[in-house]
């Protein structure tokens, strides 16, 4: 470790809390790829442009069984899956052939179509209840505990089979585990109730085999013999949906709200232009991109990628936060425009490991925003932007609390 | 226009049914890619190019 190492940049400017840290756009224009010093002390390649950033995914030269990056000072050398907790690796940290493999068994689920069809009238009914529940309230309301985290957490909890009065637990253990402002022992600890809970959550759903949801179908598969899914892949990929499919989901669309009560004229826009919420979702993906402090790589083997000779081993981490700020591929990337031609954006990865449940996030913005607008067409933050709490240390970035009156 | 299709390739993310669903479909099972039209209308020439710009797997093939 070189001390004259450029670090990767991870704390934002107070003033403009929804744009990455000011340093990143020097970093960007200099070049597109940096060797730097992550925040755990280990070093390696940033990429902080868009078509860099896209080749990385795409290659499948660059490997996804990788260590974190993002974790505190001096821990470097976890990894970012669950190795430690001597659990089978999981498939997001796999590569082709096994990842697909795995991946197959549950994309059927997560199609535009099938989320129309099993989620639509779920998610339609759950976020009319909770605006008419702060409808019954004189404000102001916490945006977060009443609406962003509810919502995510019930469409997961309905997917998956798992009960909804157990969200406390599950999203307070999420919270430990993605939170890198917490010690290792916390976010241990995150982890280990989680996969606690996943595996005697599975053990009852066994002595249910006709009970519903994905864990169960999950388990139906695997007991079956025939595909690659064995008992003990079970716990990781039922805690892998599970926090994953709400935490994310409620950063964004928290982010969202803010971003929208925030940029003059953008609520009023969508309440006028209700057409344009499918772009101005995209937008909004590309402008907030919570993964915050990006996703790793290691290469296979020696790599060119913008110039930068990458060698056999190497980590390479993509900043999608800045390369979906790149000015090379959009116009005033920094601003918010729902009128945009492209809607291609990095904010769920890129590559065969994009995303699995994009399509449920879409939806429940999708349901959410446009509701919200027409239920409280005036709506508006109860404080000063600069007084909203963010997660400044969360793997997904977002609002801790989100004030507002109606 | 003229496409085709890479099933081996696409890992199901759905990009191609929101950015032109007169011309791309999933299966059911597992949401494999299925090509509705070959050789689609002008009409959608637009909306096929942007399917295959989004694909994150680059599964689809645009020969114009």
């Amino acid at each position: 470790m070189t001390e004259t190492t450029t670090p990767m940049p991870t704390v934002r400017d107070a003033e403009s809390p929804l744009d990455p840290p000011p340093e990143y756009q020097a970093l960007q224009e200099e070049r597109p790829v940096h060797w730097v010093r992550f925040p755990n002390g280990s070093e390696g390649w940033l990429v902080t442009r868009f078509d860099e950033g896209s080749q990385v995914f795409s290659d499948p030269r660059m490997s996804s069984h990788r260590p974190r990056h993002d974790n505190p000072e001096g821990e470097a050398g976890e990894s970012a899956g669950t190795d430690e907790s001597g659990l089978p690796p999981l498939f997001v940290m796999m590569d082709e052939p096994d990842h697909g493999a795995y991946r197959k068994l549950l994309t059927g689920k997560f199609t535009p179509k099938a989320v129309a069809k099993n989620l639509q009238p779920y998610i339609d009914r759950i976020v009319d209840e909770h605006l008419d529940a702060i409808a019954s309230t004189s404000g102001p309301v916490d945006l977060i505990e009443a609406l962003c985290l509810p919502i995510p957490c019930l469409v997961i909890c309905e997917i998956l089979g798992v009960p909804y009065e157990d969200r406390d637990g599950f999203h307070g253990a999420t919270e430990a585990m993605m939170d890198m402002g917490r010690s290792r022992e916390e976010r241990d600890a995150g982890a280990q109730w989680l996969m606690g809970y996943i595996s005697k959550l599975i053990e009852t759903k066994r002595s249910q085999p006709e009970s519903d949801g994905l864990i169960s179908e999950l388990i139906r598969i695997a007991a079956s013999g025939e595909t690659i899914l064995t008992d003990k892949d079970l716990t990781g990929i039922c805690a892998l949906l599970l926090f994953a499919g709400h935490d994310t989901t409620a950063a964004m669309m928290g982010l969202s709200i803010m971003t929208l009560l925030t940029h003059p004229g953008k609520w009023e826009e969508l309440r006028e232009n209700p057409e344009k919420i499918g772009p101005a979702i995209e937008e909004l993906l590309r402008y907030l991109t919570i993964v915050q402090f990006g996703l790793g790589r290691v290469a296979l083997e020696d790599v060119e990628i913008g110039e930068a000779q990458i060698k056999q081993g190497d980590l390479v981490v993509v900043a999608m936060p800045i390369a979906n700020r790149d000015p090379r591929v959009f116009t005033d990337p920094d601003v918010p425009d729902f009128d945009r031609k492209t809607t291609r954006h990095l904010a769920f990865g890129y590559g065969v490991h994009q995303c699995l449940g994009q399509n449920v996030a879409r939806a429940e913005l999708k349901t959410v925003l446009p509701k919200l607008i027409e239920r409280f067409p005036d709506l508006h933050l109860a404080v000063d932007p600069s007084d909203v709490p963010m997660d400044a240390f969360g793997t997904n970035y977002g609002v801790r609390e989100l004030p507002v009156t109606f | 226009m003229r496409i085709t299709i890479d099933e081996d390739r696409c890992c199901a993310a759905g990009q191609c049914v929101l950015a032109a669903p007169e011309v791309f479909d999933q299966r059911d099972d597992d949401g494999i890619v299925v090509l509705l039209q070959e050789e689609p209308p002008e009409s959608e020439y637009e909306n096929t190019r942007n399917a295959a710009a989004l694909c994150p797997a680059a599964a689809i093939v645009v020969e114009e």
